[in-house]
């Protein structure tokens, strides 16, 4: 099912090009001219994420629109993003004072968007639909209690994680920090130190280049050139069709078969660099 | 191959009632395609009904022999063969057990010898045990260290019986565990812990990753002897997410310990008490230093912090801690069980034992191996690696991983202890020794090396942080052949502050690789720096590409594939490549049908 998204502002030309860029990507685009109408809409079909523009027929439309999403239960969990074209330091209006925790506002962007930013800020941000999101977050409470009071959990908890996800999810380490009671930058921190631990989804499959000393000697490092070269992106980013995520990784302890390179689970040993297609075009 | 038999030991042959054989089920040997030895076994023996018990077991070392498969006969020899696909077992199966013919003449080239020279003691139970029964853990005289530990042992007895044995730190330093042991058993303290190191981030080396699937028990009963003797209920094992078999053996073993009661409160009836965990490393190369190790399995970023305090006084929570590698525990038991004067009786006068090695790279045996300390590099690489690949030159041997450094070929009789390795300008590290021939760069080795480091440095010194990145820089510059005169002293000097600044072991030995290939190489590095060249042709940065006009066909399959146009030329003119626009890629070397084109 496709993730819903609101646009809300008043300008024709913004929500064109929007709607074509999201719709592009795969979301389903929805859009209301005033807050008002937003407001109606966000009721009626309850998006998973609202892209709200700031100032619309008057300067703090879009700030009340949003303080009235905070006020009604049925929608406050819906994030919304804030859009604006008035600079910050004059005249950025908003009172999100009353109870900022409970203001579903996640950031404020500023126009001029690129569309990089957009897409990002749309990825990192959108609801997941209810069966989804509780799937995601569902299983944290169980492997937290079992860890919970033992020290130096952390690391065993956000392994437990990627074995379910493949990678650590936003909004899982919003809810395990909320459930451990520390700091989300704690939770964080560790994550970014730590090689093994990602914070975007692997592709379908994963490769693992081994560029250990004795693949190394054998070609294991132009082996990873040729692959990044092949499927056009770089070690630790997944290819556009959400295919590949190449990995170099330092000895998978089968020195005998070097150069070595993994995919999933399958290892192929003495592998030429142009046996490489034969091997990707396996893979589906 | 030639035909050999090993020799049955007198424990195995107590059981031997039936035919047995055993599959190398290790992650090596899975990936060479054990398990579809396994199964195709299994499947036959059942098709015909056979008495045979098919069981698993860990890796024989044999790397470039896999999959393995050992077949024993009632009263047989053990015979180990190699190569095996699910044909050949299915013949090794007709042929040995069924027509009970294991010197058949079609066998033998599948036939595996164990060089003579090796000495196994902490490989011991590796290739021979099933590393999922505790019972065959203990048929090969395994908890026996433990229980004479228990019943007869004071603390100070297995302090002297260690001191006696001299046994040292196979993790890398070489201090001398029973001092280590000896420092945690006397602070008082209300809680002591016994860390296993099994981080084994060094690339190219994987022995602890071997014992801890070939033989976990032999881990736990070392770490169980340490905790009765520092006076320590509690037990970490760290070990990598990235060794999955590991980890599941390791855990199985555990509960299978707690089970019969060697693990838990008041073990087998004693005052002592001990349990283990196991925390997962998540792939950060520092934390094999102990104290970010320590820190790591506290939670959080593993940075290391300054010693003194020593963990044996301050480590885990501020409790007296021991870290032990792998290899270092698994040592114990056999020492225990034998006594430290056998143990002393191997090896040379200040290293004493065997020491495992992971010999890899150009040699045309890789695998694990265990030598007696003093073995020289030669008998290492020739008579037990069988030589380099291919016949070439071997150039030199690297040991120590990134904290160490080479070793020429001229220097290959130097008999191997830790005093000689360090003399030599490299370390013992955790055992991986890399074989490199003639075709092999120096300055790419260093490159290789340091950026390793590099990559792995935690950031939290600056020395480490900022003096690898510019050492780097230096290096890819003489890689690249813009390198200046004073770089070659400005690398010295960068090694020499990283060396004494750094915080900790990785960021103080980070400059080893370059130190000594400048020590042994430095002819190398003037030939990158003054004449802009790489003797062995691994530079790419440094090649000429020229087109040999008498080999030329003309072909014009180079120009089509140059990136850059550098190359022009048709069939009337000759084809040329203009070295101002060649950006030295090599496609046009790699393209070239009739090797035209020199470098």
């Amino acid at each position: 099912m496709k993730n819903k998204i609101l646009l809300i502002d008043d300008d024709q030309d913004f929500l064109e090009a929007t709607t074509l860029l999201l719709e592009a990507s795969g979301y389903e685009v929805l859009s209301a001219t005033n807050g008002l109408e937003g407001f109606q809409k966000v009721k009626d079909v309850s998006p998973d994420l609202v892209l709200l523009d700031m100032m619309m027929t008057y300067e703090t439309e879009g700030a009340e629109t949003a303080k009235a999403f905070a006020l009604d239960a049925a929608v406050q969990d819906i994030p919304v993003v804030m859009i604006t074209g008035a600079k910050r330091d004059k005249s950025f209006p908003v009172e999100l004072k009353p109870d900022e925790q409970a203001l579903p506002v996640k950031m404020v962007l500023e126009k001029p968007v690129t569309p990089e930013r957009l897409l990002k800020v749309v990825q990192m941000f959108i609801r997941r639909s209810g069966e989804e999101h509780r799937q995601f977050v569902g299983g944290i409470a169980d492997i937290a209690s079992k860890w919970k009071g033992m020290d130096g959990n952390l690391i065993m908890i956000l392994h437990e994680i990627q074995n379910i996800h493949g990678y650590i999810p936003r909004e899982v380490s919003f809810e395990l920090s909320r459930i451990l009671d520390i700091p989300l930058a704690r939770i964080y921190e560790v994550i970014t130190f730590y090689n093994y631990f990602k914070l975007t989804p692997p592709g379908k499959h994963l490769i693992s280049v081994c560029i250990g000393t004795a693949c190394y000697l054998k070609g294991g490092a132009e082996l990873l050139q040729e692959l990044k070269e092949f499927l056009h992106v770089n070690e630790g980013e997944t290819t556009p069709d959400g295919l590949f995520f190449i990995q170099p990784v330092r000895c998978l302890g089968c020195c005998g078969l070097s150069p070595v390179m993994m995919i999933d689970d399958k290892i192929y040993g003495k592998v030429n660099k142009k046996d490489i297609v034969d091997i990707l075009s396996q893979y589906e | 191959m030639k035909f050999s038999v090993r020799s049955a030991d007198s424990n195995a042959a107590k059981n031997k009632k039936i035919n047995k054989i055993a599959v190398g089920l290790s992650s090596c040997g899975i990936a060479a395609g054990a398990r579809d030895v396994f199964k195709a076994l299994e499947k036959e023996i059942a098709a015909q009904g056979l008495e045979v018990s098919l069981t698993q077991c860990g890796c024989a070392g044999m790397c470039y022999a896999e999959p393995l498969m050992e077949v024993s006969s009632p009263g047989g020899p053990r015979i180990l063969y190699g190569g095996v696909t699910p044909s050949i077992a299915l013949e090794i199966l007709q042929k040995h057990i069924v027509e009970a013919n294991p010197s058949h003449e079609a066998l033998k080239k599948y036939v595996m010898e164990v060089s003579p020279k090796q000495v196994r003691i902490v490989l011991r139970n590796c290739g021979v045990i099933d590393p999922e029964n505790i019972d065959d853990y203990i048929d090969h005289d395994g908890y026996a260290a433990f229980k004479k530990v228990l019943k007869d042992y004071s603390a100070e007895d297995v302090v002297e019986e260690l001191k006696t044995s001299g046994l040292r730190g196979r993790g890398g330093g070489g201090f001398p565990t029973w001092m280590k042991w000896n420092f945690a058993r006397k602070v008082e303290a209300d809680q002591k812990y016994i860390i296993c190191n099994g981080d084994e981030g060094d690339p190219g080396a994987y022995m602890d990753r071997s014992v801890l699937e070939g033989d976990p028990h032999s881990v736990l009963e070392g770490m169980m002897i340490a905790g009765y003797t520092v006076g320590a209920t509690k037990g970490f094992l760290y070990i990598r997410a990235e060794y999955p078999l590991a980890i599941k053996r390791i855990s199985k073993a555990i509960e299978q310990a707690r089970d019969r009661k060697f693990l838990g409160q008041n073990i087998l009836g004693t005052s002592f008490s001990f349990n283990l965990e196991v925390r997962l490393g998540a792939g950060a190369f520092v934390c094999g230093e102990e104290t970010a190790l320590i820190a790591s399995i506290e939670g959080k970023r593993g940075c290391p912090v300054p010693r003194p305090p020593y963990p044996s006084v301050k480590g885990l929570w501020g409790k007296p801690t021991v870290i032990n590698n792998v290899e270092t525990l698994a040592n114990i038991p056999a020492i225990i069980h034998n006594g430290g004067s056998w143990f002393a009786s191997i090896g040379t006068e200040k290293s004493k034992g065997t020491k495992v090695f992971a010999l890899t790279g150009k040699v045309k045996n890789t695998g694990l191996i265990e030598v007696p300390m003093g073995m020289t590099i030669r008998e290492i690489v020739y008579d037990i690696g069988g030589g380099i690949l291919n016949d070439k030159q071997i150039k030199a041997v690297q040991t120590g991983g990134p904290s160490g450094g080479v070793i020429p070929a001229h220097l290959l009789d130097t008999p191997v202890d830790y005093e000689n390795l360090q003399k030599l300008g490299s370390i013992m590290g955790s055992g991986g020794m890399i074989v490199m021939d003639e075709d092999d760069c120096m300055i790419d080795i260093a490159k290789f090396y340091l950026g390793f480091c590099v990559e792995e440095s935690c950031g939290k010194c600056a020395p480490c942080r900022i003096g690898g990145t510019q050492m780097l820089r230096i290096l890819e510059k003489i890689a690249e052949g813009k390198a200046e005169e004073d770089d070659i002293a400005k690398l010295r000097r960068l090694s020499l502050a990283m060396q004494k600044a750094s915080l900790c072991g990785l960021g103080q030995t980070a400059a080893n690789p370059v130190l000594s290939t400048l020590k042994y190489f430095k002819e190398e590095y003037d030939r990158h720096v003054h004449d802009k060249t790489c003797p062995a042709g691994k530079c790419r940065g440094l090649y000429h590409y020229v087109i040999v006009s008498e080999r030329c066909k003309r072909c014009g399959l180079c120009l089509r594939h140059c990136p850059a146009g550098a190359i022009t030329g048709s069939r009337e003119e000759p084809y040329l490549i203009h070295q101002e626009k060649c950006i030295h890629c090599g496609q046009c070397y790699e393209v070239c049908k009739f090797k035209a084109i020199d470098r």
